[in-house]
C-alpha cells in the first residue's frame, strides 16, 4: 500500500519539484499576467492613456534606457539606496549593541524605537525638503529614517536570541567586552540583522522613490514623472517595469548573499 | 593546584522567594586529582561546578584556586559544557574556535599554532581543523570542545556532565580519552555527571550530593588500578561496590548502609 502510494506521487512530484518545475510554473505565470493585460487593453476595461499594452511598453524599453536623464537618475537612486543601507546599517547596529549589552538602556530604547518608527518616513519628506533641499541629502536622510528602526530592532532581537552558554564560554575564556560584541554577540545576532537589512534595502528603495517623484530633483522618479506628465504613459510603464526587475534581482541576491554569510543557521 | 570550596552555599532568589540549592559546602579538589561529583537532579552539582569556574558567585563562603580567592573566571581553569552544540562557536571554523580560546594567554603566532595542533591530536582530531562544528558528529564536536578546554594547558579542567548527549559507543570512547589527555596535560579535573557508572569508571575520588538542599552525602574513594578498561574495569569486584554503593547514596539516600 505505502510503496504503491509512493510509486503514484513518485512522477508527479518529480514534475513540479525538479528543476524544470518553477522555470514552467514561472513562465505559465508571465504569460497569463501578459494575456490579462493585453486584454485589459483589448475589451477596452482600462483606458489606453492610463495603460498601454504590452507591446508597446516593450517597444518603449530602448526608449527609457537610451535616455541619458533615466541612467543618471537610477544611478543617483540607487547611491542614495546604497548610502541609507550602509550608513543605517552601521549606525542602527551599533546603537543595538550598545543598548543591549546595558540592562538600564533597554526599556528606554524600545520606548524611543516604539514611538518614532509609527511616525510614517514619507510624511517627513515636507520637513526634509525645507531642512535639506532637493538633493541628495534630504533622500539619504528621510530614507535613513526609516531604515534605522527595522535594523535596530533586529539587532536587539537577534542580540537577545544569543545562547547563555556561549556567553558563558566567552566568560570563561576571560574575553573583553569588545572581543564578546565582535565574537558572540554580532555573529549571533548576524542572522536577524541581516534579515533587517534586506527589509532595509526595500524600504530605502520606496522611499528614496518617493521623495523623488515629491519633488526631489535628480532620480528615476524624478524622470518618471517628467515622462508622466509628457504624456507619455508606455515610458512610464517600461521604467516601472525596469525598476521591477532591478528590485526582483537584487532581492534575489541580498538573499543569497545572506545564506553564504550565516551557513551555519541552516545546520544548527 | 588544589581547588578549595570552603563552606559555600548558593541561593536563588531573595527573602521569602529564596530557594537554597546547596548549602554549607566544602570540598577540596587535589592537585592532579579527579574527583567526579555525582548526585540526583537538583542536588546542585552544576551550580557547584559553575561557582568553581567562576561563572556563578556563592551566596555565602569562598572558592579558592590554590591561594587565590576565585572572584571571576581565572587564568589556568578551563571549562566543558555541557551540551557541545550550544557551547561551539558554529561561525568559526574548529581551528578558529581553539586559536580564539587562547586570546587572553598572550602567546606568539607560532606558539599559538603548535598547540592547537597539539591539542586537535591529543583529541583524535588531526587534520580536521578546516572544518566546522556543524559539519561534525556530535562526538566530534565534544572532542573539539575538549581540545578548546586543554589548548590553554590549564591547570584545573572543570567538566560539566560532558558527555550527557552522546551515543553510549562514543560516550565509552569519550570517557578514555579524558582519562589519557587528563595524564598528558597533568591537569586536575572535576567531573560532573548523573551516570553512577561514569562516576566510578573515571575518578580517584567520587563526591556524592544529596539534594534539596545540595549538600555532600559521601566523599568515596576509588581504589581501582589504573589504566582503566571499559571490561577489565567493569568486571573487577570492587567497582560493583562502588558502584552499588553510590547508587544506594543517589537512588535511595534514606536507607542505610548495607555493607
Amino acid at each position: 500500500m505505502q510503496t504503491d502510494h509512493a510509486a503514484v506521487r513518485g512522477p508527479d512530484r518529480a514534475d513540479w519539484g525538479g528543476r524544470a518545475g518553477p522555470v514552467a510554473l514561472g513562465v505559465t505565470g508571465v504569460v497569463s499576467l501578459l494575456l490579462l493585460w493585453q486584454l485589459l487593453g483589448s475589451l477596452d476595461v482600462v483606458p489606453r492613456s492610463s495603460l498601454p499594452g504590452p507591446w508597446s511598453v516593450l517597444r518603449a524599453l530602448p526608449t527609457i534606457l537610451g535616455d541619458q536623464d533615466f541612467l543618471a537618475g537610477a544611478a543617483d537612486s540607487a547611491a542614495a539606496t546604497a548610502i541609507t543601507v550602509v550608513v543605517g546599517s552601521l549606525v542602527a547596529v551599533a546603537v543595538g549593541l550598545v543598548a543591549s549589552s546595558f540592562a538600564f538602556l533597554q526599556r528606554p530604547t524600545m520606548v524611543v524605537v516604539n514611538t518614532f518608527r509609527s511616525v510614517p518616513a514619507t510624511a517627513l519628506i515636507p520637513i526634509g525638503v525645507l531642512i535639506f533641499g532637493l538633493g541628495m541629502e534630504m533622500k539619504v536622510s528621510i530614507a535613513l529614517y526609516a531604515v534605522v528602526w527595522p535594523i535596530l530592532i533586529n539587532t536587539i532581537y537577534g542580540v537577545a536570541t544569543t545562547e547563555p552558554m556561549r556567553r558563558d564560554v566567552a566568560r570563561s575564556l576571560r574575553w573583553g567586552w569588545w572581543r564578546q560584541q565582535a565574537l558572540v554577540t554580532l555573529p549571533s545576532a548576524l542572522p536577524s540583522i541581516l534579515t533587517g537589512v534586506r527589509v532595509a534595502v526595500g524600504i530605502a528603495l520606496v522611499v528614496v522613490i518617493s521623495t523623488e517623484l515629491l519633488g526631489a530633483r535628480y532620480g528615476v522618479g524624478t524622470v518618471l514623472v517628467q515622462y508622466t506628465q509628457a504624456s507619455r504613459p508606455e515610458v512610464v510603464y517600461a521604467g516601472v517595469l525596469l525598476l521591477g526587475t532591478a528590485g526582483a534581482l537584487l532581492f534575489s541576491a541580498l538573499v543569497r548573499a545572506e545564506r553564504r554569510l550565516v551557513r551555519w543557521v541552516h545546520h544548527d | 593546584m588544589n581547588v578549595v570550596v570552603d563552606r559555600v552555599s548558593k541561593s536563588y532568589g531573595r527573602g521569602a522567594e529564596a530557594r537554597e540549592v546547596l548549602t554549607e559546602t566544602s570540598l577540596t579538589v587535589r592537585s592532579q586529582e579527579f574527583v567526579s561529583i555525582v548526585g540526583p537532579s537538583g542536588c546542585g552539582k552544576s551550580t557547584l561546578l559553575m561557582m568553581m569556574a567562576g561563572l556563578l558567585r556563592p551566596t555565602s563562603g569562598e572558592i579558592r584556586l590554590g591561594d587565590e580567592p576565585v572572584t571571576g573566571p581565572p587564568a589556568g581553569l578551563s571549562v566543558v559544557f555541557q551540551d557541545y552544540s550550544r557551547s561551539l562557536f558554529p561561525w568559526m571554523s574548529v581551528r578558529r574556535n581553539l586559536t580564539t580560546a587562547l586570546t587572553a594567554s598572550r602567546l606568539g603566532k607560532e606558539e599559538q599554532r603548535s598547540r592547537v595542533e597539539h591539542a586537535l591530536e591529543s583529541v583524535g582530531l588531526a587534520g580536521k581543523g578546516e572544518m566546522y562544528p556543524w559539519q561534525m558528529s556530535g562526538g566530534m564536536q565534544q572532542r573539539v570542545a575538549i581540545a578548546r578546554a586543554l589548548v590553554t594547558e590549564p591547570t584545573v579542567m572543570l567538566m560539566d556532565e560532558p558527555f550527557a548527549a552522546v551515543d553510549a559507543q562514543t560516550r565509552a570512547d569519550l570517557e578514555d580519552l579524558v582519562l589519557r589527555v587528563r595524564h598528558e596535560y597533568d591537569v586536575t579535573v572535576a567531573f560532573v555527571t548523573h551516570d553512577i557508572d561514569e562516576s566510578v569508571y573515571m575518578a580517584d575520588r567520587i563526591v556524592v550530593l544529596a539534594a534539596n538542599p545540595g549538600r555532600i552525602a559521601a566523599d568515596l574513594t576509588v581504589d581501582l588500578p589504573r589504566p582503566r578498561d571499559q571490561v577489565e574495569t567493569k568486571l573487577d569486584a570492587r567497582f560493583a561496590k562502588l558502584r552499588s554503593e553510590v547508587f544506594r547514596l543517589v537512588m535511595r539516600p534514606d536507607t542505610p548502609a548495607t555493607t
